[in-house]
């Protein structure tokens, strides 16, 4: 028992960071995001036994911190409804410019698109985060949000759009 | 195929797309020069948000602050650890009354069935000590107390003059209620003693009294009430008002002009003079042959004998009633053993709450004026379960609903209180003993913290907080045996399931027969030492890593 004890917290110095990354990106506030980290690690703590050694230890506290986060988020929301209507969103995508996120802004100039990602709501910037620092796919981030998978599609698509119209906008100078 | 809308764009590069749609996109990038443009730009885009999101932003990561990472109790080491320390609590109060001769707790005296005190006696205690020590310590404090109103008072108004009216108008109450304590003792009409009393033949009280003491007799004359608490009472004397007294033993001869109303272990009327109603209640009460009571008498014992004269109606309810007096007017009974006994006489009519007709058994010499009728009870079936009846299972119901609409709203409102966990091996003990020492800590500090009348409505909130508290107990442990059950602490959604079954096995077990008291006492004490150690951890573990 006392070698479980040892194992985990080991694995916790090694994914703290990075699970605190998550949470970071997903609750948009740091301060939201330390309780959330200890929080997740104290879950995966109490079904570490459950936890399958095939499957990768990240995939698996990222599940559970993804669990904690949104749950969070709604709860902060208070309303079901937290990624919107499928069509109202679609209705809203809009024909992206002439150049991508790159043309804009500077790849090593990670602070524009950290500042942007940060402004954006969270129903796109938690699938972004997702689908791209959690790295599931459209199916279990349907599951993750209890939304459908063409939802989601829309939902990544008008994000990488917000993005895209953040960053011009900050390139130009004016607001937001 | 047309061109590719946006939407397949970004699915497209997610790998999102069915391989079927995904293979016709392919086919048209390959041939269209705008598709390709443009999903060089969806492409680009995917790789700059990736990679953004991995390098991580620009706040600083706290510093680790690991949280003490302990096993999770099963409910096998659950169940062992409520059985463990039951056990031992008992064999605690159990070894002390055989070497000591005294419980350790008398609170929990009900846990140790063989060594139940006396419930009068128990109850003189209680009283006796906050008559003694309360006072001695409303008389310790007042000095503190009316020092701390005044300077409270002094520094408000100094405030007050510069702020508002209104704080003005509560400086000038606080000095007010300052002052009132200020006022001399003998203000207070009622005649307040502490020691042992003996008020002699010869003496006379022009007054009530109102006495708390280990013995209290009353040889002499009262003119208004007499109001006793004591081990031991005796009234041989006259009280012109009423006589209240509530003791371990009970005496009166003498002659009481108002109503009397006493309780003790044993009350006994021996050539009493009631000019008025008599209410009595006990192990065993009795009235003597040359007694004379005016009004109707009440009697809740378990022997409850009545030989002198009742000027008007009898009720009784007790386990066995014996009538060898007269008896004014009618008569009822709630017993399962009557006996009228030689020259009994109930001039109106003889009622019987019974099981049984058995139950009445009459000399040859006694007398009933009215009829004799019996209204029959069905006392074995009551006793013998309470469960087969609706109205438990109604109750039962209730209960659980109550649990979990509140549970539930907790839950939402509070979320991380769904953390509360029990740990395993010694700190499940530990667990126990911190819940064990709050349920009854608590109440005691509050009593002392309310001694003090500044501190009485921290006593107030406490008190309410300290029975929230109690009840929230069996809830938590619910909730703590509903997620071991459905394995549910990777902290999904599912908060009803679990909770439910938690309850229903809580409302269960606690109503076992003979046992459920002792699981609902340690599930009490459980609970509380689990909320308390998580209040203590949320805030320990707040500290350490902000």
């Amino acid at each position: 028992m006392a070698s479980s004890v040892v194992a985990f917290e080991i694995l916790y110095k090694e994914y703290y960071v990075r699970v605190f990354g998550l949470c970071r990106r997903l609750l948009n506030s740091a301060l939201l995001a330390e309780d959330a980290t200890q929080e997740t690690f104290m879950r995966a703590f109490r079904s570490f036994k459950h936890y399958d050694h095939s499957q990768p230890f990240w995939q698996w506290i990222a599940s559970i911190a993804n669990h904690f986060c949104i749950d969070l988020l709604r709860q902060r929301s208070r309303m079901q409804r937290l990624f919107g209507d499928e069509q109202e969103e679609l209705e809203q995508v809009e024909s992206p410019g002439p150049h991508g996120v790159t043309a804009v802004i500077n790849l090593q100039d990670n602070e524009a698109l950290t500042t942007a990602l940060t402004q954006m709501p969270d129903k796109y910037r938690v699938p972004l985060v997702l689908a791209y620092f959690s790295e599931l796919s459209y199916d279990q981030i349907a599951v993750e949000l209890e939304i459908s998978r063409n939802h989601v599609g829309v939902l990544l698509l008008r994000a990488k759009q917000q993005l895209r119209s953040k960053l011009v906008a900050q390139s130009a100078g004016g607001p937001l | 195929m047309n061109h590719l809308t946006d939407l397949q764009f970004s699915m497209y590069v997610d790998g999102a797309l069915p391989s079927d749609d995904a293979n016709d996109c392919l086919t048209h990038i390959g041939e269209c020069s705008i598709c390709q443009a443009k999903l060089a730009i969806f492409e680009q885009d995917q790789q700059v948000i990736s990679a953004a999101l991995l390098i991580g932003s620009t706040d600083p990561v706290p510093k680790m602050a690991p949280p003490k990472f302990k096993n999770p109790v099963g409910l096998r080491e659950f169940a062992v650890a409520n059985v463990v320390t039951g056990l031992l609590f008992w064999l605690a109060q159990f070894s002390s009354k055989a070497i000591f001769g005294e419980i350790v707790v008398d609170g929990f005296a009900w846990l140790t069935s063989f060594f139940v005190p006396d419930f009068y006696d128990l109850t003189v205690t209680t009283i006796l000590f906050f008559t003694n020590e309360g006072i001695t310590m409303i008389e310790t404090y007042s000095g503190y107390i009316i020092a701390t109103i005044v300077a409270l008072a002094s520094t408000w108004l100094l405030v007050s003059v510069y702020k508002s009216k209104r704080g003005l108008s509560f400086c000038l109450l606080t000095l007010l209620l300052g002052g009132g304590m200020l006022m001399p003792e003998d203000a207070a009409a009622i005649e307040f003693r502490r020691d042992n009393l003996i008020v002699a033949s010869t003496e006379s009280i022009n007054d009530t009294l109102l006495f708390a003491g280990e013995s209290i007799v009353v040889d002499g004359n009262i003119e208004g009430d007499l109001i006793a608490f004591g081990r031991r009472v005796v009234v041989t004397g006259t009280i012109k008002g009423n006589l209240i007294a509530f003791a371990e033993s009970l005496s009166i001869s003498g002659e009481v002009s108002g109503t009397t109303i006493n309780a003790g272990n044993s009350v006994e009327l021996t050539d009493v003079v009631l000019h008025g109603d008599f209410w009595g209640a006990g192990e065993s009460v009795q009235i003597s042959r040359d007694s004379r009571i005016a009004g109707n008498v009440t009697v809740a014992a378990q022997l409850a004998s009545i030989q002198g004269s009742v000027g008007r109606d009898l009720t009784a309810g007790a386990e066995a009633v014996e009538l060898r007096g007269r008896v004014g007017e009618d008569m009822v009974a709630y017993a399962k053993d009557i006996k009228l006994l030689g020259e009994a006489s109930i001039v109106g009519d003889l009622t019987i709450h019974s099981s049984s007709e058995d139950g009445l058994s009459r000399s040859s010499a006694s007398k009933v004026g009215g009829t004799v009728s019996f209204e029959h009870h069905d006392d074995q079936g009551r006793s013998r379960n309470k469960y087969a009846t609706a109205k438990f299972y109604g109750f039962q119901v209730l209960r659980l609903a109550a649990a979990f609409i509140v549970a539930y709203g907790l839950f939402r409102l509070f979320p991380s209180v769904r953390t509360v966990s029990l740990n395993g091996g010694m700190s499940g003990f530990v667990t126990a003993g911190i819940g064990l020492v709050s349920v009854v800590s608590l109440p005691i500090i509050l009593l002392i913290v309310g001694m003090t009348i500044v501190g009485l409505p921290i006593t107030v909130f406490g008190f309410f907080t300290w029975l929230f508290g109690l009840y929230l107990a069996k809830i938590m442990v619910a909730w703590l045996i509903g997620d071991m059950l459905f394995n549910n602490s990777e902290g999904e959604e599912k908060v009803a399931l679990p909770l439910l079954a938690g309850l229903a096995i809580v409302v269960v077990a606690i109503n076992v027969p003979f046992i459920g008291g002792i699981v609902s006492f340690l599930f009490t004490v459980v609970g509380i030492g689990m909320l308390v150690q998580w209040i203590i951890a949320r805030y320990s573990s707040t500290a350490a890593y902000r």
